[in-house]
């Protein structure tokens, strides 16, 4: 095909001289200047026209929401790698960098020396990117065989062995990275292959935002508008005019020669190809590859969810000659430190300027997803009005995405997703065919699974004889799943008219005797809706049955939405799901669990503390309540004297730096000192009446002072009913108030006894 | 003011006296010696290889970012009020997690070793 394209260049460009040799009159020489300043002119201005388009496409993906420039914080290393894919060779430099680092310094030298590598430890930036590659290649396996002693083994080399060994972990890593920079350098196309709700858009977005900026060719294509055979349809996008379009490979041809003086490449990012079902388009995304490989200086990025990936496109790719180098957003860990940026961002640009409590932060933190719903839902909220309970979140979620799906409704779709789910007993997924849709409410709903998280689909293949495609749907978190498993098997229940829930608690004992993975979240938001209907009856027996049980280890984390948990007993867990109300009966369960367990109280009084420094409810009035309901004396000692009883850490060599509970607890007092100016009334009192039961411990010296203020004392001592407790705040006060003897009267009987003696 | 973030990147001053040379003098040990050749490995572990943020930007990412604090912003993910604490254009970078340990991570739990290598490197350190 190259010498085709070759033998018509030549022929074209014959053709051309030809005619530049035939003319003869002025008006012949004026149009073939006039053409060929054209021609120049649309070469120069191909960038600018061409980065026009793109830009018009990423302000369209700005207004559907799907890219909020804003909201773009690095989170992971994807970006970097996409900026190496797309400046090439001009950052070999870097990784050869990097490469030359690793055997320099003091352990650099040493390797050197013992192992003696039969590679170069010093590279070039001049070498080519291969050589490069193989050459990293080949130290990488020597060291791998180190690590894996298969060579310079203690038989060999003797005690060196073990440094040589330790010397090349870290070095295989920084190895292992540099190659896959040189894959992606020398990659010609590329495939961002993540799962749903990853932010493959925004990544490709913000690589098209930083090519236009850095004035480098690009043209981005949203893969659901191509309706014809893909490498048309791009060069149908390309702004060539109507004179060029037929000779749209000679122009590319020409392009690709500038683009190559220049160093540059033009770069065809196709986003979601997974959302293109046709035909046309199926069978010719691999083709479009083969077909733009003749251009050494025109890349293709294409993104694909990771459900379609591996069904379904990666055969269409198997077959191309220049295959997409897969770049996989799943394996690329986040970094902590861009989460807790993130955090501040969508503060920041959805208006909640409020001060979240930290249980809340901890939660958002471990999920991006949870992070954004919980933004979108409490956008332009104040303190008062922030919604962050889990159920509430998404309902208010599924809302939000239903009243968008227009032509469908898809809480009914979710219901039936749900009904089969139950009745099956299976929870992976449903045929989209066993829901029945009609032919027009399939495509709309084809439509709306691409544009939200909350279900999806993907292809499965049978196995053997019985081999075929098949599309499931399924719920892409498994939280939202078990949140909408809930709600069916509660509507159910209501319409029914089962007061009792027999329907939803008999699935629910179904689940726990079968140890399977949903019980935990639809156990957590049946519990958490009967508590707010007042059915006090069916969640004390929910409480009862499960909460000492271990339903918890039946999870099996299959998505990364949040799974953070407070307490390791269920029972606290649904207790304290929502954190606004405690029930008589629920405060009986604690009280009794919290005697065999004094370390749930302190996790109980924690959240409460960090409560105080945030200013949110509830307070430590509820600590008060734990520890002094339905208590003895001993109980509370116990309990109390639980969180003391690391008093000889700081004599323990190993342990001799470590801080004490106590010294975090006065670090958290001096903190919400700092920020509130004193502590509250009710914190006070606690302080005071756990300083009173262990009035030894020297760090609490500041807070047995409280005995002296009237009004904590008097407060504290109507709180407690344990005469115990009143005895050893009574004594407390009396050793605090005993007045010392003046000094200067010492002195004087002294001197008196002095002066009696000597006489 | 030095900082490590997430284990992974290593910020610090360069100062005038952060070098191999620097840090001999300032334990006031051997070059030659064993203590000498612990610190040679501290000083490996954080500074070796270590880029200048400013250069970087220069060279690589300045069409990408409007401005140098644009970049750390949001490349390296600063808050502002860190920023502006600190001399910005004298700040290097470390990838530590392309770098080996080789128990120097065990030698820093030391708290009081680790706050001199942290004075060393010009400030105070902060862990997120």
């Amino acid at each position: 095909m190259n010498s085709d394209v070759t033998q018509s260049t030549i022929q074209t460009a014959t053709n051309v001289i030809d005619y530049i040799g035939s003319v003869q009159t002025v008006w012949e020489v004026v149009s073939v200047l006039l053409l060929a300043g054209l021609l120049v002119w649309i070469v120069l201005t191909f960038r600018k026209r061409i980065n026009n388009i793109t830009q018009k496409q990423i302000n369209l993906f700005m207004t559907e929401g799907k890219y909020i420039p804003q909201l773009y914080i690095e989170v992971s290393s994807a970006m970097e790698y996409l900026r190496f894919f797309t400046h090439g060779k001009k950052w070999k430099k870097r990784i050869v960098n990097s490469y030359n680092l690793t055997f320099k310094g003091y352990d650099g030298k040493k390797i050197v020396e013992i192992l003696k590598p039969k590679s170069k430890t010093r590279l070039s930036m001049y070498q080519r990117i291969d050589k490069i590659r193989n050459t990293m290649i080949n130290i990488s396996s020597e060291l791998e065989s180190v690590k894996n002693h298969k060579t310079h083994t203690y038989e060999e080399i003797g005690d060196a062995s073990f440094a040589l060994r330790s010397l090349t972990y870290g070095r295989l890593y920084s190895l292992n990275q540099c190659i896959l920079l040189c894959d992606l350098i020398k990659a010609k196309n590329l495939i961002v292959v993540g799962s749903a709700g990853n932010g493959k858009t925004n990544l490709l977005c913000r690589l098209s935002q930083m090519l236009i900026d850095s004035k480098i060719p690009c043209l981005l294509v949203n893969a659901k508008e191509i309706n014809t055979n893909c490498t048309d349809y791009i060069k149908n996008q390309l702004p060539l005019g109507k004179c060029l379009r037929n000779h749209s490979d000679l122009f590319l041809r020409l392009m690709n020669f500038v683009l190559k003086v220049r160093r540059r490449s033009l770069f065809i990012i196709i986003d979601a190809i997974n959302e293109n079902d046709r035909e046309i388009f199926v069978e010719s995304i691999g083709r479009l590859l083969d077909d733009f490989s003749n251009f050494s200086c025109i890349q293709i990025i294409l993104s694909c969810r990771s459900e379609y990936f591996d069904s379904r496109y990666m055969q269409y790719f198997k077959d191309c000659k220049s295959r997409p180098y897969k770049l996989r957003l799943d394996e690329i860990s986040y970094n902590d430190r861009a989460k807790e940026k993130l955090l501040s961002v969508y503060s920041e640009y959805y208006n909640v300027h409020t001060v979240l409590p930290l249980y809340v932060k901890e939660k958002l933190l471990c999920s991006l997803l949870l992070m954004r719903i919980f933004f979108e839902i409490n956008e332009g909220q104040g303190k008062n009005n922030l919604e962050l309970r889990n159920a509430e979140i998404y309902k208010m979620y599924i809302d939000m995405v239903s009243s968008k799906a227009s032509g469908l409704d898809l809480y009914d779709i979710m219901n039936k997703i749900s009904k089969l789910m139950v009745e099956s007993f299976s929870f992976d997924n449903v045929k989209i065919t066993d829901l029945y849709l009609s032919s027009r409410d399939l495509d709309c709903f084809r439509n709306c699974l691409d544009n939200n998280l909350i279900i999806s689909r993907k292809l499965v293949k049978g196995n053997g004889i019985t081999e075929r495609n098949y599309e499931v749907i399924y719920f892409v978190f498994d939280e939202l799943r078990d949140f909408c498993l809930s709600r069916y098997l509660l509507v159910n229940s209501e319409e029914n008219d089962d007061n009792s829930y027999k329907f939803a608690l008999d699935f629910i004992d179904k689940l726990f005797k079968e140890k399977l993975s949903p019980l935990e979240g639809i156990l957590k938001y049946t519990y958490y809706y009967l508590k707010k209907e007042l059915n006090d009856s069916i969640c004390e027996l929910l409480l009862k049955k499960y909460g000492f049980s271990d339903a918890r280890n039946f999870y099996n984390c299959r998505n990364y939405l949040s799974h953070k948990r407070l307490f390791n007993n269920m029972g606290l867990s649904l207790i304290f799901a929502d954190f606004y109300d405690v029930r008589p009966f629920e405060l009986d369960y604690i009280t009794k669990y919290i005697i065999g367990n004094p370390a749930a109280f302190w996790k109980i009084f924690r959240i409460h503390l960090q409560n105080e420094l945030t200013l949110n409810n509830p307070s430590i009035e509820l600590v008060f309540d734990i520890l002094l309901t339905n208590h003895s004396y001993d109980d509370i000692y116990k309990i109390i004297s639980f969180f003391f009883d690391d008093k000889h850490k700081p004599y323990l060599y190993l342990s001799i730096d470590e801080a004490r509970k106590i010294d975090h607890l006065c670090s958290a007092l001096d903190k919400i000192k700092e920020q509130n100016g004193d502590l509250s009334f009710e914190l006070k009192q606690f302080m005071l009446l756990i300083s009173a039961i262990e009035p030894d411990e020297f760090l609490l010296e500041e807070y047995q002072d409280l005995a002296l203020n009237n009004d904590v004392f008097n407060a504290l001592k109507s709180r407690v009913n344990l005469s115990e407790i009143c005895d050893k705040l009574d004594d407390l006060k009396t050793k605090l108030s005993t007045k010392s003897t003046d000094n200067k009267k010492l002195i004087e009987i002294l001197k008196f006894l002095k002066n009696r003696g000597g006489s | 003011m030095s900082m490590v973030i997430d284990g992974k990147s290593g910020f610090f001053i360069k100062n005038y006296y952060v070098n191999r040379h620097g840090i001999m003098h300032y334990f006031g040990v051997k070059k030659n010696s064993y203590a000498g050749s612990i610190i040679e490995r501290v000083y490996d572990y954080f500074c070796m290889g270590a880029k200048s943020v400013f250069v970087e930007y220069i060279r690589y990412y300045r069409r990408e970012f409007d401005s140098y604090n644009d970049f750390l912003l949001r490349k390296h993910n600063f808050f502002v009020k860190e920023i502006s604490d600190i001399n910005k254009y004298l700040l290097f970078y470390k990838n530590l997690s392309l770098t080996e340990e080789c128990g120097i991570t065990n030698l820093l739990d030391d708290e009081e070793f680790n706050n001199i290598i942290i004075k060393f490197l010009g400030g105070k350190y902060i862990e997120n």
